[in-house]
């Protein structure tokens, strides 16, 4: 999946204050719509989490686990060949990472998150 | 026990993207599914399943509920939309090679909107824990 989110990043930005921003289009091609859903793909929510998860790996140069889902909202579906826009603000918080952010496609949001992560620990206990 | 339909009967989603194995049990309320994943399947890295896969473990374990019920009036296997996650929280990773078991419990209905409390848990122990919010298309 990880794989699959990569290559449809496009553009990735950070700020000296710490916020993303990037853009991400999806191939309709791409065997996961094959199976969401079979004639109607679309853009799983869950995979939403796992992109802002990877951007900011990418922003912090380390692997991330996630912690804590505060409240995530999907607000409008996205289809492969949609624009994505997201936009992601950090709130400090001492040992972990906690973010909010906001997917768009154009000028509508499509999707809302908060969550915190930490870094990742290979034996699997919660840090 | 009870011998339940096969997921792929109640659900609407196809390869790569399904995410339950099978339903262990539905009550009036709940239902448990089941399900492992290997290395190298879609939604893990590495020995682990990654966190946004384990919440989609849920909404399809919700799904085949929704296609148990259907089967009864010979309804075509319903989608639904996840619509929001509420207070989830992650107290391990969930490993690949041992098995998942899912809960999803009813706590309130209106119409098509459903929400209900998920637990997650492998070898005993719970791996995550939360809310979520399901549209389910008539």
């Amino acid at each position: 999946m990880h794989h699959d989110i990569l290559r449809s990043l496009g553009k990735f930005h950070q700020d000296e204050t710490g916020r993303i921003e990037a853009e991400f289009c999806f191939d309709p091609d791409m065997a996961l719509f094959k199976g969401h859903f079979p004639g109607a793909p679309m853009l799983p929510g869950v995979v939403q989490i796992e992109m802002v998860r990877l951007l900011l790996e990418r922003a912090e140069n380390r692997p991330l686990q996630i912690i804590h889902i505060k409240k995530n909202k999907f607000l409008k579906p996205i289809v492969p060949g949609d624009h994505i826009k997201v936009e992601i603000e950090p709130c400090a918080k001492a040992g972990a990472t906690s973010v909010r952010a906001r997917l768009l496609v154009g000028e509508e949001t499509a999707g809302t998150l908060r969550m915190t992560l930490g870094p990742m620990e290979n034996s699997g206990v919660r840090p | 026990m009870t011998a339940y339909p096969d997921v792929l009967d109640l659900i609407p989603h196809r390869p790569p993207f399904v995410m339950i194995d099978h339903i262990i049990d539905i009550t009036d309320d709940a239902i448990v599914a089941e399900k492992t994943f290997f290395d190298n399947d879609y939604g893990t890295r590495g020995h682990f399943v990654l966190e946004g896969i384990l919440i989609e473990t849920a909404a399809q374990t919700v799904a085949a509920r929704q296609g148990y019920d259907n089967l009864d009036s010979e309804g075509e296997p319903a989608r639904g939309m996840l619509v929001s996650i509420g207070n989830l929280d992650y107290f391990s990773r969930a490993k690949t090679g041992t098995p998942l078991r899912i809960l999803a419990k009813k706590k309130t209905q209106v119409g098509n909107f459903s929400i209900l409390t998920i637990t997650i848990s492998q070898e005993d122990a719970t791996v995550a824990q939360g809310t979520i919010q399901l549209f389910m298309e008539p």
